[in-house]
């Protein structure tokens, strides 16, 4: 027997109190002879003998109740012993077969299934299996069962994906369905045990006492693997300009070697590089001066010779050929140095695909503004009812805005297109040192991403922009004042920025992190997404984020990837195929490449320390199952403190009732 | 006054020789306690009877023949042909005592005075000191220094064991054959029935039948503050009572006991005495030979 808060069993001392009372009692009864019991009695008497050993089962019952209490926190528990042929006793086999991508290596996928298969036929008749695949996350092929011809339908219906796996996936899926188990678990894993795929802590792989792990481990001596690890260049081009590609060649555990790279361009052969790839090491080559046809294309890049892994010998890119987008820059200042620094800083990055308009309020009036995939509002008190109406109508069908307060617009109290107006607006004197400084920046905000904090930018004068029940502030100044508002209009958005973008309220403009600001800014709110010329496998695209809703997405089988009702109310999509993913809006179509995790192009199999680690979790150094409380090898202990409850209230009834009978004056009625 | 100072239990208590307390008990009282069927030499004249031959011819009446011619013998009322035989109760519930006083003690004194008393007046007293058996035993006499035999029983009868009426009665059946007065002095812890059964062939016999109920103030009227665990003194057994027994149902019981065992004496025309030991013996035995006096 055991204690599992032996600490309780001083409350026994608590058994000399009964004890104490009743010996005291018992020296000092008030006793008087008496000449004759004749008239007390008429019945027969209790004798002295039945009296005292009342007494002494009452005392008995009070030091045993005192004893059970102590006992009962002390939480006693009987491990009861596995019976013999505990090891022949039913269990529970979780296949789990790794289906990530580099099991599509050479031949590990045959083996693993063949493998998996032998475990299969291997059951015993009490013997339940589940087949569980492991990336991505994990899969559940089959529940417990012991159909062994269910069981290998089941395994033949899977196969290996271009997903990364986790193996901390896999122990958290254990430590799910072990403790429901009720019997001994095994988990059969077979895998090739990339180091790629081991979470960064070991304790998220540990498995529950109840559950052994038994490795296949299919990797090779030596498993060489080479990748296009990388493309970067030019993705949108316009006005005849030519794209240029530099895409990286990466060999692991690979010798040094020749390989070839070809750019195919909507599906015809562009051009030819070939590379020089060290031993395990990395190699470009850049295509340049290709001019894609105009719109959308699929540029894929190849890698030969082919090797073992043949998935992630190719990279594809997104290249969209097309008239840069026109941003109309309505403006107050007669000078036009808003402007001028606006499209200065567009100018200077060689990303950027936009070409500004700068006009008049008067002329903005007149603007057929769906023309513009962007709409800029610098300092402006107000605009006319009507093209207030269209500005609104604008943005509530999709459209984007961006709002900047300046002198007019606070000296008139109020900005177009925000109908709380201004509250106010704070002045400091330039040479007075006295400004503020960027406080809170979320840099997780996809215009905030590059300008670093604003760091080092001063604003003297902005206004104290009111906030919406909607709006949300992704940067304020050092005084908590807002700096920058998003608020939501209809499927659009508007953005306020509280300081001018002339270099007097603030000296932005000559910072670097200006530029960065607004060619991120043109872009979100364009809807020019650059993410999406790249993107990895079972990466999400986040559709919520983009242009307005009813965006419609197509796999690369050119099948709906939403549901008309997710489109409409723009749901996050999980891009689980490799190629180019379609979406369109707005009439505009954006193409969105889905590559392999280039994680899994590294076969370098776990350190063998690691794995034996991993195996050896819930076993002993005799390699035996560590016995523990849960252990499912042996029965579970005897929990006897609950028994030692029930007996606790037992006792404390017959004791109520002894004692009663013990007390009560014995009257002769 | 210094009579009933002396008389008090409380303090005759403390004397050790008995015969002095008898004596000093009965000094004040009236002789002539008891009358005696038995017609001997008197200074009363009680009636005459015709003589018969082997009469006493020193009773003829000598007038009554002159003026008659016919003999007739006078017979006078015998007041000192009588005898006392007490019948002491030494059973252990006798040793119970709720003040100074026990009833052993109380029955001491109350025999001494008694035998005292009757050997003043020249007659026989004799003692039967029984328990569950006769302990001790002296026949009525006359002779000198029997009183001081009396009372030295009476000194050494120490309370023990049990109670049995049956075996002093048949005692005193079996050596008494002469009438007389008998005292029984108890605590009369029996039924009153089986009491008189013993008692009823002396009542048979002629004997003049006095019962001397002794009783402690706490036997009558127990007054207990809490709840009790009394011991019997003669069997030992052991019982827990409560105040509100002790002092309620007991107490109806106790007189319903009393009155039972007066009736029962009643009877059989004996007399029945209930002498508290708290109260002064003198007291109590005056109040009684009074009664008896005025009764004769």
């Amino acid at each position: 027997m055991a204690l599992l808060a032996p600490w309780f069993l001083l409350g026994g001392l608590a058994v000399g109190l009964p004890l104490w009372l009743h010996l005291l009692d018992r020296e000092n009864p008030i006793r008087l002879r008496f000449s004759s019991l004749m008239f007390f009695e008429k019945r027969r008497q209790s004798s002295m003998k039945e009296r005292r050993f009342r007494y002494r089962m009452l005392m008995a019952l009070r030091i045993a109740l005192y004893a059970l209490l102590a006992l009962a926190f002390a939480k006693p528990v009987w491990k009861l012993a596995a019976g013999a042929g505990a090891g022949d006793a039913p269990g529970l086999h979780i296949i789990a077969l790794d289906t990530s991508l580099s099991m599509n290596y050479s031949d590990r996928w045959d083996r693993a299934v063949a493998g998996a298969g032998a475990v299969i036929d291997d059951l015993e008749p009490a013997d339940k299996a589940q087949i569980l695949a492991i990336g991505p996350g994990v899969r559940v092929a089959t529940q417990a069962i012991g159909d062994q011809t269910e069981l290998r339908a089941a395994l033949r219906s899977l196969r290996p994906t271009p997903s990364r796996n986790s193996y901390g996936d896999l122990a958290e899926a254990v430590r799910t369905l072990a403790p429901d188990a009720d019997v001994p678990v095994t988990v059969h894993l077979f895998s090739d045990f990339q180091s790629s795929a081991m979470p960064g802590r070991f304790s998220d792989v540990a498995l529950p006492t109840m559950a052994t792990l038994e490795v296949h481990n299919l990797a090779e001596a030596e498993s060489p693997n080479w990748t296009i690890e990388s493309v970067k260049g030019t993705t949108r081009v316009f006005g005849g300009r030519g794209a240029r590609i530099e895409a990286t060649v990466a060999g692991f555990g690979a010798p040094e070697t020749k390989k070839t790279v070809t750019l195919l361009l909507n599906g015809a052969e562009v051009a030819r590089r070939s590379a020089d790839v060290p031993a395990s090491g990395r190699a470009s080559v850049v295509f340049e001066d290709f001019e894609p046809p105009a719109g959308n294309n699929r540029a894929e890049l190849v890698l030969e010779p082919a090797d073992e892994l043949p998935l992630d010998d190719k990279r594809l890119v997104a290249i969209r050929n097309a008239e840069p987008s026109t941003i109309l820059f309505v403006h107050s200042d007669a000078r036009r140095r808003d402007l001028t620094f606006f499209g200065s800083a567009l100018d200077a990055s060689a990303q950027a695909m936009f070409r500004v308009e700068g006009a008049s309020v008067t002329q903005a009036e007149q603007s057929r503004l769906e023309a513009y995939s962007l709409l800029i509002l610098s300092d402006i008190p107000q605009l006319s009812q009507e093209a207030s109406a269209r500005f609104e109508t604008y943005v509530k069908a999709g459209g984007s805005v961006l709002v900047v307060v300046g002198p007019k617009a606070t000296l008139a109290g109020k900005a177009a297109l925000v109908p709380e107006g201004l509250e106010e607006f704070n002045y400091t004197a330039r040479d007075g040192q006295r400004f503020q400084f960027a406080g809170s920046v979320d840099e997780s905000h996809p215009v905030l991403g590059q300008v670093k904090r604003f760091q080092g930018v001063k604003f003297y004068r902005y206004a104290k922009l009111p906030l919406g029940p909607e709006d949300d502030v992704p940067a304020r100044l050092s005084d908590g004042s807002p700096l920058l508002i998003e608020r939501p209009m209809g499927a659009g958005r508007v953005l306020i920025l509280a300081s001018s973008l002339d270099n007097i309220w603030n000296d932005l403009p000559v910072h670097p992190v200006f530029v960065p600001f607004v060619l991120e800014t043109a872009r979100y709110l364009s809807g020019q997404d650059q993410s999406l010329r790249q993107l990895s496998i079972d990466s999400i695209l986040e559709l919520s984020k983009g242009r307005g809703s009813g965006v419609q997405v197509f796999d690369p089988q050119g099948e709906r990837a939403l549901s008309l009702a997710d489109s409409a109310t723009g749901e996050d999509l999980r891009l689980t195929e490799l190629g180019f993913y379609e979406l369109r809006r707005s009439g505009a179509t954006e193409l969105a490449a889905v590559n392999p995790d280039p994680r899994e192009s590294n076969l370098r199999p776990m350190e063998a320390d690691l794995v034996s680690m991993w195996e050896a979790t819930g076993r002993n150094d005799a390699g035996e199952p560590v016995e523990g409380e849960e252990s499912l090898l042996a029965p579970p202990p005897l929990k006897l403190w609950k028994l030692f409850l029930v007996l606790l209230v037992v006792m404390t009834l017959v004791e109520s009732v002894i004692g009663n009978y013990h007390l009560k004056i014995q009257r002769e009625v | 006054m210094a009579t009933q100072t002396l008389l008090d239990p409380k303090i005759l208590s403390g004397l050790s020789n008995i015969e002095l307390v008898a004596r000093t008990v009965v000094d004040g009282f009236l002789t002539g306690m008891h009358r005696s069927p038995v017609f001997g030499f008197s200074l009363e004249f009680a009636e005459y009877r015709p003589y018969t031959p082997g009469d006493d011819p020193r009773f003829i009446d000598w007038n009554v023949f002159s003026r008659t011619d016919r003999t007739y013998l006078k017979r006078y009322l015998g007041e000192t042909n009588t005898h006392l035989m007490l019948l002491v109760d030494a059973s252990a519930s006798m040793g119970f005592s709720s003040h100074g006083v026990s009833k052993m003690q109380y029955a001491r004194f109350l025999g001494a005075a008694l035998s005292y008393l009757s050997i003043r007046q020249h007659d026989a007293a004799g003692l039967i000191v029984f328990d569950e058996k006769v302990r001790d035993y002296r026949p009525p006499s006359t002779r000198s220094g029997h009183l001081r035999s009396l009372l030295h029983m009476l000194e050494h009868a120490e309370p023990a064991t049990g109670t049995n009426l049956d075996l002093p009665f048949d005692h005193f059946r079996q050596y008494t054959t002469m009438r007389g007065l008998v005292a029984v002095i108890s605590d009369f812890y029996m039924d009153p029935a089986s009491i008189v059964k013993a008692v009823r062939p002396l009542a048979y016999q002629g004997q003049d039948i006095v019962f001397f109920h002794v009783l402690d103030p706490a036997e009558q009227k127990p007054d207990f503050d809490h709840s009790i665990l009394l011991e019997d003194m003669e069997t030992g057994d052991q019982m827990e009572i409560s105040p509100d027994f002790a002092r309620g149902e007991y107490r109806e019981r106790m007189a319903t006991h009393i009155e039972s065992l007066r009736s029962e004496a009643n009877g059989i025309r004996a007399d029945y005495v209930l002498l508290d030991t708290s109260q002064p013996l003198d007291l109590a035995l005056r109040k009684y030979l009074l009664f008896r006096q005025r009764r004769r």
